[in-house]
């Protein structure tokens, strides 16, 4: 199944400019996995070297943090919006 | 002056905002005895701070080191052209002080940092985190966890932003939302004026409703927007009990604010 998958703006130049990107995947966890595969620069912006998510990353699907959910695990459906939240500092 | 403590001057100047049903002239007696600390005081926090100074504010802290260089001048609205070379904080007092002459302004030429923020944080009720570097924000952040001070956590980049309110031992801290921070992070980035200005003045909203009891201020939500396309999200966010800096104090828990 496809979701939308929203980026933020400072990621957006590692993914062909992209802020939207329909990606296939049944949880949170193979949705991101796809999306590194086509865009393997931001593996390592989203997850680390044990493919836990970045303690500077949130992930919401459909407004609903994962932390929330079942974490990567968390099941997606077609249609749903994950959106990565990034920290920002800019002031 | 009157029973609220507000004097006729300060009646006349904010007669239009104490039409707000729900604030009245009982909301404005509560910033005049408020006082907030900004930091730093460029793209976002010099809105902020001149809001919050516009609105009646009683008292600010405000800190930013440095001297104004010709960079700032897309955004740092309390930053003039003929300051140039000169110390930003200068600009910052003087531009306060020109807009509310009533406004007590503590005036502090450096950046908040781990060796300075318990003090300036002592200095105030409230803190506005405006930082451009996460150690500066996550100083200010530990030093309102301890002293149990709200604060609002507001930062953008390039057309995109996010705000929320923190709480301590109610809402998520910062360091709930973002345990670390991000290794790329610099501190020069893609910044319209506009976007700075659009979350700071929402920052000063939010003070002025928590200072003055009004309307529904951002408790465990984050509103995360992006100008490019005018989408908004208000996304819940929760505490993480594991927090190194909330969690391992259960006394926080339940204070009055």
């Amino acid at each position: 199944m496809s979701v939308r998958l929203r980026l933020p703006a400072n990621m957006r130049s590692l993914a062909s400019d992209q802020s939207e990107i329909a990606i296939d995947g049944t949880t949170v966890g193979e949705c991101l996995q796809n999306l590194a595969q086509q865009f393997p620069e931001l593996e390592s912006r989203l997850l680390d070297a044990e493919g836990n998510l970045q303690g500077f990353i949130n992930v919401f699907v459909d407004n609903v943090s994962i932390r929330e959910l079942r974490q990567l695990r968390t099941p997606v459906s077609e249609g749903s919006e994950v959106l990565i939240v990034a920290a920002l500092a800019g002031g | 002056m009157n029973d609220s403590g507000l004097t006729e001057q300060e009646r006349a100047i904010y007669q239009w905002q104490m039409w707000v049903p729900d604030f009245g002239e009982s909301g404005q007696a509560k910033l005049k005895g408020s006082s907030v600390l900004v930091s730093r005081v460029g793209g976002v926090g010099g809105l902020v701070a001149y809001q919050l100074a516009a609105a009646g504010i009683g008292k600010l802290v405000v800190a930013h080191a440095g001297n104004v260089k010709p960079s700032d001048l897309n955004r740092q609205l309390l930053m003039t052209h003929a300051q140039i070379g000169k110390p930003r904080i200068e600009s910052i007092e003087r531009r306060l002080k020109e807009l509310n002459p009533r406004l007590e302004v503590i005036a502090v030429g450096e950046n908040v940092s781990p060796a300075n923020a318990e003090d300036l944080v002592s200095q105030v009720d409230l803190v506005v985190d405006c930082a451009p570097l996460f150690p500066e924000r996550f100083a200010m952040n530990d030093a309102c966890v301890r002293q149990a001070k709200a604060m609002f956590e507001c930062a953008m980049y390039e057309l995109e932003a996010q705000i929320t309110t923190l709480v301590p031992g109610k809402t998520p801290c910062l360091r709930c939302l973002y345990p670390e921070e991000p290794p790329t992070w610099t501190r020069e980035f893609p910044v319209f004026g506009a976007v700075s200005g659009t979350v700071a003045c929402m920052a000063a909203m939010e003070t002025i409703k928590v200072i003055a009891g009004l309307g529904e201020p951002l408790l465990g939500k984050l509103l995360k927007f992006d100008l490019r396309d005018m989408s908004f999200h208000t996304l819940k966010i929760s505490r993480r009990m594991d927090c190194g800096v909330c969690g391992a104090d259960r006394r926080n828990d339940d204070r009055q604010y």
